[in-house]
């Protein structure tokens, strides 16, 4: 569903020449599988995402998503991908429905798929509460629920969550892993970037390490744990990137490097 | 590259929809557009009326000292002059008149009066003490006295609260008799009756006794003037007498016409005014709030694509622009017109030209509103996508302000009126022609410059709209993170991270040097020759025209360069070309150069007269047959080429060029390259000129190539002057070039054409050159 081949960005900068935001990634993720891009911040993840949901344009690299290549065919990508990221803003002055209806429309649905589909979200969500409250008026877990409702609209094949719990409380952030959870076992595609680790042991089956825009490991969890001698999840990132900043104070043989394959 | 889809109606109708309900929400919005010029102008109108009220002219306090003097007829009726010398008889009650002798004085004027008493002292030691000497040259202690009295009587008449003073001589009455008894006994006498003491008017110097005062004159005036009818009566003479041509002002305009003038004013400035208002701030909150409320990057992921999200919002803006633009102009109109009524009512006789335009200048308008706001709604969304933040677009408010406010200026200056250049210029030619349109609404040659002016103001619309679609498809401004901005970083980055080519920030600082230098230089240079012998002129001039390149184009251009970048071959294009590329380069421009000639000649009539005539004529001695022919190409050919070159065609073109985006650097340099130019008409050639230039450094990578046309472009133009070709050329040529007295040497069209097939087959060979390997 998800492919991404050697996917670089350099982005042009008049005092430092060149920023590398990302350098030869790649990946790829099946259906009914949630993909952990597990990184700190400005890693590159959020680059990499806005690359696979055509805002941005790689600088080198290919990535496809449901077949369809994110450079040639960037209006067939964004309608078979949701996206959804933490800091994405609503607009203040529509309500709750407003807001899923107009995105709906975008995505092209007629009105009776429309009606249905935001029918089935929004009970799923339990926002019908609020479903005609203007978004300025909404808590901060009701707006990320807004959020997950326009992503999911058009019922799209694939998801893109950029660090979707950013900002939220506990209990919230409990229920959008739960919708995660509940769209990976619907078969969709998942890619979930996030810095929380028990984020990625919860739900994903495979993950990436991503640090500086490269990936430094990948794998599932228990092939990345087996070949750490680390005890946990944690421990072997923090190993990994203290690891990519001190070459020299470490063993180099663990080093992947930049084309470290993940595949499936 | 898949083939590019077409326009999603759909998808804009839904974004435009959405964009349009969210504004009409915003409270900030409506207030703007709606509630404010629904409420202005007519809060506006009521202050005015109000302020009118309140503040309606007091009457000024007239004194008149031996009024009992006065002779027939009368001039006073009781405490006020009489209305019949009064043109508007109402002004009669605007000045009241205290005089002595009268029985019910209050004591605030029995005060003034004893005030005039005393100025009129001194007012008398004044007189006589001009009277007794010259006042040609006056001893410096006369002079001080007069003016130590001056100044006394100044003061005393302000502290007294009189505004104008009248003193009527003792007898004056009696003098007029006098004069009236020679003339009806038609007596000579020896010595001329008319030396008796005349009456005073005085006044302060205070702007309201002024006023006072010419109303005081002209009672007088009228008065003096019912006397001297009545000596003619008198004398068995006709009335006209004094009046035998009393010519007749006439105006004949009519009333609507008269209104059309006031409205041909007033209405385009606030047209400008509103459709900048009305798309600016909804602009902001489209494109800059949008970035600031993190709601761009979902908008970006939706299906809509960038071109129909610029679209849905540009068409939004633009019913928000002209939305606030007609609001104003209606609720303007009715508040003037029932101003206009109800002033009308109180005071028939008030002149009031305020009257709305007529249904056809109302419709001519609405017309122009669209390209002007579309022109405003596409720059606003520009400059508002540019912005990080909401706040960082309004900043971007004033400097539009004021470039507006500068076009709407110069369109109300009398010197500016509708002509082939003009109807071209951005927001100056619509104003321009609404104003010729509300006076005369069908004149047909007005009506000719309408496609011009529309299609003009929607090519501006078009490319502002073409680059707010660029600043979409931009990932630097899109994604724009806001950074602190420290000088002292600034500056040392500058120096520690320097780039290999310039950047924008350093082709804008030379520009700046080179066009305001060229102003600077003006003023100076202008004196400094004029204080040259006459003959010396032209040749010192030739040699300021080489200095000035040098200093202001070349230097400048350099000394960034050494300083600012790392690759100074790169940046000025250094490179050789090969032997071809000169050769094209210097076939082309002989090719163009009759070209350009004749499409000039074509388009004189286009721009404005550029230069005043002395300054041509100068030109012309200057760049005459009397200069040595090598002192001409080294100034006009040989200077220019590289002092030009190496500035817009090294430094500016390198400092614009990314890749591929090369087009955009060449238009760019040829537009810099044009205004430098300064002159309208050589505006437009230096940029035709620019892009060809732009095209032969891009090209072939080198700075030679463009050196080599631009020498040998102005060199033809330069030796074109000096030598009669016809006369050298055999029999022939003639139908190649002809020769006439009035406008010299002209190509003729077999010429043309030759020219024409060389220059698009030199053009072609460019465009397909081999493009240059990077030399870094």
């Amino acid at each position: 569903m998800i492919e991404v081949h050697d996917l670089s960005k350099r982005f042009p900068d008049l005092q430092q020449g060149e920023i590398v935001a990302l350098d030869g990634v790649r990946f790829n993720v099946g259906p009914g599988e949630v993909f952990g891009l597990l990184g700190p911040n400005g890693a590159g993840k959020t680059t990499c995402l806005r690359i696979l949901s055509t805002i941005l344009t790689p600088t080198a690299g290919t990535a496809s998503i449901d077949g369809r290549d994110i450079v040639d065919d960037p209006d067939g990508v964004r309608a078979r991908i949701g996206f959804l990221s933490g800091s994405t803003g609503l607009y203040d002055r529509m309500t709750a429905r407003e807001t899923v209806e107009y995105f709906g429309r975008l995505y092209g649905l007629d009105e009776d798929r429309l009606s249905e589909s935001i029918e089935r979200i929004f009970n799923t969500l339990s926002m019908n509460e609020f479903a005609d409250t203007l978004n300025s008026r909404l808590s901060t877990g009701m707006r990320q629920k807004v959020s997950i409702a326009r992503a999911l609209v058009h019922d799209p094949p694939v998801l893109i969550f950029d660090e979707p719990t950013t900002g939220l409380d506990v209990l919230v952030a409990r229920a959008v892993l739960d919708t995660v959870a509940t769209l990976r076992d619907e078969g969709k595609c998942i890619i979930y970037s996030t810095h929380i680790m028990r984020e990625v042991e919860r739900l994903c089956d495979r993950l990436a390490i991503i640090h500086r825009g490269r990936i430094l490991a990948a794998g599932s969890q228990r092939d990345l744990l087996a070949a750490s001698e680390q005890p946990d999840l944690e421990e072997h990132f923090f190993d990994l990137v203290s690891q990519f900043e001190n070459p020299v104070n470490h063993d180099t043989t663990t080093d992947a490097g930049p084309a470290c394959e993940a595949g499936s | 590259m898949t083939a590019r889809p077409r326009l999603d109606l759909r998808k804009i109708r839904i974004v435009f929809q959405r964009e349009l309900r969210d504004q009409l929400r915003d409270r900030r919005t409506l207030f703007m557009v709606m509630a404010l010029p629904v409420l202005l102008y007519p809060a506006l109108g009521i202050g005015m009326l109000q302020m009118a009220v309140v503040f309606s002219e007091k009457p000024r306090t007239v004194v008149m000292l031996g009024s009992e003097s006065l002779p027939s007829p009368q001039l006073m009726d009781g405490p006020a002059f009489a209305t019949r010398w009064f043109s508007d008889p109402t002004d009669a009650q605007r000045l009241t008149v205290e005089t002595t002798g009268r029985s019910n004085t209050s004591p605030e004027s029995a005060e003034r009066l004893s005030d005039a008493r005393s100025i009129r002292k001194l007012f008398d030691q004044r007189s006589e003490l001009i009277g007794t000497d010259d006042l040609v040259s006056p001893p410096p202690e006369k002079v001080q006295e007069l003016q130590r009295l001056n100044e006394l009587i100044n003061v005393r008449l302000r502290d007294s609260g009189i505004d104008v003073l009248v003193v009527i001589p003792d007898g004056f009455a009696d003098s007029l008799q006098e004069v009236d008894r020679l003339i009806a006994s038609r007596a000579r006498t020896a010595e001329d009756p008319s030396g008796y003491p005349r009456p005073v008017i005085l006044v302060s110097g205070n702007e309201k006794s002024l006023i006072a005062s010419r109303r005081v004159q002209r009672v007088f005036d009228s008065w003096e003037n019912e006397l001297l009818r009545l000596r003619l009566e008198a004398a068995g003479l006709p009335r006209s007498l004094p009046s035998p041509v009393d010519a007749a002002v006439v105006k004949i305009v009519g009333s609507k016409q008269e209104s059309a003038l006031v409205w041909g004013k007033l209405y385009p400035v606030i047209l400008v005014l509103m459709t900048v208002t009305g798309a600016f701030y909804p602009a902001v909150d489209l494109a800059a709030g949008e970035k600031e409320r993190g709601t761009m990057e979902t908008l970006l992921i939706s299906p809509a694509r960038r071109i129909e999200l610029v679209l849905a919002k540009f068409l939004t803006v633009l019913v928000f622009s002209t939305a606030t633009a007609v609001l104003n102009l209606v609720s303007l109109g009715l508040t003037a017109t029932y101003m206009v009524q109800l002033v009308g009512s109180v005071n028939p006789t008030a002149e009031m030209n305020l009257a709305p335009p007529p249904t056809s200048g109302v419709i001519w308008i609405l017309i122009m509103i669209l390209p002007l706001a579309a022109f405003f709604s596409a720059i606003s969304l520009a400059l508002a996508t540019f912005a990080r933040s909401t706040r960082e677009g309004q900043y971007y408010l004033s400097p539009l302000m004021i470039i507006v406010m500068l076009l709407v200026a110069l369109a109300a200056s009398p010197g500016v009126e509708l002509q082939p250049f003009h109807s071209v210029l951005p927001v100056l030619g619509p104003i321009l022609l609404l104003r010729e349109l509300l006076v005369n609404p069908t004149a047909a040659e007005t009506l000719a410059y309408l496609p011009a002016v529309l299609g003009a103001s929607f090519v501006y619309a078009g490319l502002a709209l073409w680059w707010a679609v660029s600043q979409f498809h931009s990932e630097s401004v899109l994604f724009r993170e806001a950074e602190r901005f420290d000088l002292r970083l600034w500056a040392k980055r500058l120096w520690t991270h320097k780039p290999p080519v310039p950047g924008a920030g350093g082709a804008i600082t030379c520009l700046a040097i080179g066009l305001f230098g060229q102003v600077l230089l003006m003023q100076p240079l202008a004196g400094w020759l004029s204080s040259l012998a006459e003959s010396d002129r032209a040749r010192a001039a030739i040699w300021a025209l080489v200095g000035q390149q040098i200093l202001l184009f070349l230097l400048p251009a350099w000394l960034l360069a050494t300083t600012l970048v790392t690759d100074i071959r790169r940046t000025f294009r250094l490179r050789l070309a090969t032997p071809g590329a000169i050769a094209v380069a210097a076939g082309l421009a002989a090719a163009l150069h009759p070209l350009v000639q004749e499409l000039m000649q074509q388009l004189q009539w286009f721009f404005p007269q550029g230069l005043p005539e002395g300054s041509q004529d100068f030109l012309k001695t200057m760049l005459g047959p009397t200069q040595p022919a090598w002192l001409l190409l080294l100034a006009v050919a040989l200077t220019p080429a590289v002092c030009e070159e190496f500035l817009f065609r090294g430094f500016v073109l390198s400092a614009f060029d990314r890749p591929g985006r090369g087009h955009v650097a060449v238009v760019l340099s040829a537009v810099a390259f044009g205004a430098v130019h300064m002159i309208p008409h050589q505006v437009f050639y230096a940029t035709l000129l620019g892009l060809v230039l732009g095209l032969l450094a891009i090209r072939t990578g080198s700075i030679w190539p463009g050196l080599t046309f631009h020498a040998v472009f102005n060199g033809i133009a330069v030796l074109r002057e000096r030598w009669d070709i016809p006369d050298t050329l055999p029999a022939w040529g003639d139908w190649l070039i002809s020769s006439d007295a009035d406008t010299g040497l002209s190509y003729d069209w077999p010429l043309l054409l030759i020219a024409a097939f060389a220059a698009a087959a030199l053009l072609g060979a460019l465009w397909r050159w081999p493009s240059p390997g990077s030399d870094r």
